[in-house]
């Protein structure tokens, strides 16, 4: 159930209503729960037990690791949770993907095995809300987090379907405490313009270009490099707008229903360097892989190269929670080589220019600017190209340009050349625009009344014309 | 009385904001684009005006109305010039090109419906392609026009697409209004990408073309010899022997729209249109000998007549790979008249 879907506007009208209703808060949460249960068996019913199997789980862990101070039995209590929620994922997402690779290397080694494939569906949203999961058994294990004694919010907190199938990944830290005072619907203008910014740019924008970034990304091999780059800069900006969509919708309706869900993104697409962009790109997965990772690696806390190490693994490791691919750990691989070369190269400023030299100088941050969305762009092509041929051709077209530049017979039938161009042209005004001045849905939010719907008349004409007819699912799904 | 009151709040705080007030306008600013649609719709693109042109002139009754209709693709508008055909043929009949860019046979069935009586001969002009490979489905975007235009879809017209499995040509068919205005919307995007193409492809006379009922030749420019070679590496694959017959779900597509000339009492001849001498170079020689013997087993099979043009044109008579010039349409409008006037003696 997409949230731009009539289906949902049928559900969540029907929840409103019900939650207009009930006056007890523990009735509203029980109501909340039944409505994230059926969002989720919407796409596939029998996956809720999945879901119910991670909810019991650490849940059980977390009451577990509330009833013992002894570190033998907290540590197991943790491996536990940790193996479980592993094994979930190593199940539903890695297993085709490891069972491909030993067998790729059993063929290497001589052997040629015959071996039923599994075939595996991945469900959705699983590396979201197993994530999320293990957060709070790793913060109660800590004690940085109190044990959550009710079923009911636990599983509220797991289930809450605004963030359940595509996140942002909410730590229990900042959703349980939400759950101890009732909540009250709020449908103010802010709500509604955030859902609006979400939906602008999930439906306008990113299912628009993403025409063009799979005509040629289908084949690349028939096109020539200024293709190449704008169908990079396509998918560079489909992805963005397709998740960062996502993300404005969810915490709109999240707030709608009286409930607070953290920004997942801060233009990205601004940042003047590699870990800026990680400050700003899926910042619930990046702070996850900070705390639950990178830091229990070491962080930067034992020397140089220690801390390249960590910034690899880590980054490895988050490539690979995208998916059971190779082409997934190379993004991630070169956004890790990138975050190293720039500590090593601030660490050299540093000593030889001095610190924050050069940080004020407009040139010298706009050329940190190109550079860094440069190297952004190119780390799209293996996220998008999965076929390793196609990928390296891809590439090598982008770095080295053909200067092929024939286009005249581009704007034809499925390619959408020029439109898709006018609507990057678009996004990246209003981008900027927003950068340097206040967003558009919070001048929504904040402009008399009588202009605002005007706006939304206009918005609503513009939706209809440019509301693709080929419904295109979020990115983030399949992750 | 506590529940009543809980609700009204609810209620008021949902009004308070004129939360339900925006949703109202976005809802009505989507109605008022879906209205518009239909009246805009004609601006996009020029396949989707000349479309319109032919609707418009067909049931115009100011003007004297043909006597012979011609059908086809872009190889048609550019290959067939109906004027010289009127001047032609024995008694000047007057001949209209009805043909638009990748005009499938769905769509020439369509603009047959809406002929005038005063039509005595069909002419549909096919390249090789539409021969030898699988029918291609009309997409619901290319049967929009159509439909918001007001061309009746007849029984007629949608079996022999029921009867050979095209089931998507059936879907666009049968679409229904509401799906029709939906899938109009595209004109939005097709506009920009047409206009930007208007600009660049300095060798289209494509405006001019779209409101043309004789002769309405799209492709003006001859290309580069370079460009030819490039464009052939590229889009030339090597037809086999066994590649040369003739598509039996096309064949029964020709045949129900020879059926449908019949009921209408028109003379139906399909014209197999001039290919581009520089295919041999990339097919085997093969592919031409049981492609002849195909042509000739249709032609004798065939309830109505087909006309075997293929080898008509030299090289130097295609502007590109697919379309004639000027020159090589009125070698093709010459042969076409001479062999209508020998029916007639």
């Amino acid at each position: 159930m997409l949230f731009y879907t009539l289906p949902f506007f049928v559900f969540f009208i029907i929840l409103t209503g019900l939650m207009c209703v009930l006056e007890r808060y523990d009735y509203r949460k029980i109501v909340l729960l039944i409505a994230s249960c059926v969002f989720y068996m919407w796409w596939n019913p029998i996956f809720i037990l999945l879901l119910l199997f991670s909810i019991v789980l650490n849940y059980l862990v977390g009451l577990g690791l509330g009833k013992t101070d002894r570190v033998l039995w907290r540590r197991l209590l943790l491996v536990a949770s940790l193996a479980g929620n592993f094994g979930i994922l190593a199940f539903f997402k890695y297993a085709n993907f490891i069972q491909d690779n030993t067998l790729v290397i059993l063929k290497m080694l001589g052997y040629h095995p015959s071996w039923t494939t599994l075939n595996i569906i991945l469900p959705i949203g699983i590396s979201f809300f197993t994530f999320q999961g293990m957060s709070y058994t790793i913060d109660v294990y800590r004690h940085k987090l109190g044990i959550c004694r009710s079923f009911l919010d636990f599983a509220l907190f797991k289930a809450f379907f605004p963030q359940l199938v595509a996140g942002p990944i909410v730590r229990a830290t900042l959703f349980l405490p939400q759950l101890d005072r009732p909540n009250k619907l709020c449908f103010d203008r802010r709500a509604f313009a955030l859902f609006i910014r979400g939906l602008a740019k999930k439906v306008i924008i990113a299912n628009n270009v993403a025409y063009f970034a799979d005509f040629v990304f289908a084949s690349p091999q028939l096109h020539g490099s200024l293709m190449i780059w704008l169908a990079t800069f396509a998918f560079y900006v489909q992805i963005y707008c397709d998740f960062s969509g996502y993300s404005d919708m969810a915490i709109a309706v999240a707030r709608m229903l009286g409930y607070h869900i953290p920004v997942n993104f801060r233009r990205p697409y601004f940042a003047l360097s590699p870990a800026d962009f990680w400050r700003r790109w899926h910042i619930s997965l990046s702070t996850w892989l900070r705390d639950y990772l990178y830091i229990p690696l070491g962080g930067s806390r034992k020397g140089t190269l220690f801390t390249y190490r960590n910034l690899m693994i880590t980054m490895l490791l988050g490539g690979l929670w995208h998916g059971a691919s190779w082409n997934f750990v190379l993004w991630g691989g070169m956004h890790g080589v990138a975050l190293v070369v720039h500590k090593l190269y601030v660490q050299v400023k540093e000593k030889y220019i001095g610190v924050g030299a050069l940080d004020e100088n407009p040139v010298y941050r706009f050329f940190c600017f190109l550079l860094c969305q440069y190297w952004i762009l190119l780390t799209w092509i293996p996220f998008r190209v999965l076929n390793t041929n196609d990928m390296l051709f891809a590439m090598k077209k982008f770095v080295f340009f053909d200067f092929a530049v024939d286009i005249a017979d581009k704007g034809l039938g499925e390619a959408r050349l020029f439109s898709t161009v006018l609507i990057l042209a678009a996004f990246y005004l209003v981008h900027t625009w927003s950068q340097f001045r206040k967003g558009l849905d919070i001048r929504l939010a904040k402009m008399p009344v009588h202009a605002a719907f005007v706006a939304c008349v206009v918005f609503g004409f513009v939706l209809f014309f440019l509301w693709p007819s080929k419904a295109v699912p979020f990115i983030y799904f399949q992750f | 009385m506590r529940l009543a009151g809980h609700l009204k709040c609810s209620i008021r705080n949902i009004i308070k904001y004129g939360f339900i007030w925006l949703i109202i306008c976005m809802i009505a600013g989507g109605v008022a684009a879906y209205e518009l649609t239909t009246v805009t719709y004609m601006f996009g693109g020029l396949e989707i005006k000349r479309i319109y042109y032919i609707y418009k002139n067909l049931h115009d009754s100011t003007q004297k109305q043909p006597e012979i209709a011609v059908f086809g693709d872009s190889a048609v508008m550019n290959g067939i010039d109906c004027k010289l055909l009127t001047a032609g043929v024995a008694g000047n009949p007057v001949a209209w090109n009805l043909s638009s860019t990748g005009q499938y046979v769905s769509e020439s069935m369509m603009i047959t419906e809406e002929l005038p009586d005063t039509v005595k001969t069909i002419i549909l002009g096919v390249r090789v392609t539409l021969l030898i490979k699988t029918p291609d489905e009309l997409s619901q975007t290319r049967a929009i026009p159509y439909k918001l235009y007001g061309f009746r879809i007849s029984p007629d017209v949608v079996r022999p697409f029921e009867e050979n499995g095209l089931e998507e040509t059936v879907r666009s068919l049968n679409s229904s209004q509401f799906a029709n205005v939906m899938e109009a919307r595209s004109w939005v995007m097709n506009s920009v990408d047409t206009q930007v193409r208007k600009v660049l492809r300095k060798d289209l006379n494509l405006e001019s073309a779209t409101a043309d009922m004789f002769y309405p030749s799209p492709y003006t420019k001859h290309v580069s010899e370079e460009t030819l070679m490039k464009t052939a590496n590229k889009q030339f694959r090597r037809r086999t022997a066994d590649m040369g017959r003739i598509n039996p779900a096309m064949r029964n597509l020709y045949d129900a729209f020879g059926e449908m000339a019949k009921k209408r009492n028109c003379r139906f001849i399909l014209i197999v249109m001039p290919e581009q001498p520089l295919h041999k170079k990339w097919d085997d020689p093969e592919f031409y000998a049981s492609l002849n013997k195909a042509v000739e087993r249709f032609s004798a099979e065939s309830k109505f007549e087909v006309w075997d043009f293929r080898e008509l044109l030299e090289g130097n008579y295609f502007v590109d790979l697919v379309h004639p010039d000027s020159d090589g349409a009125k070698i093709l409008t010459g042969a076409i008249c001479e062999k209508l006037n020998r029916g007639r003696d």
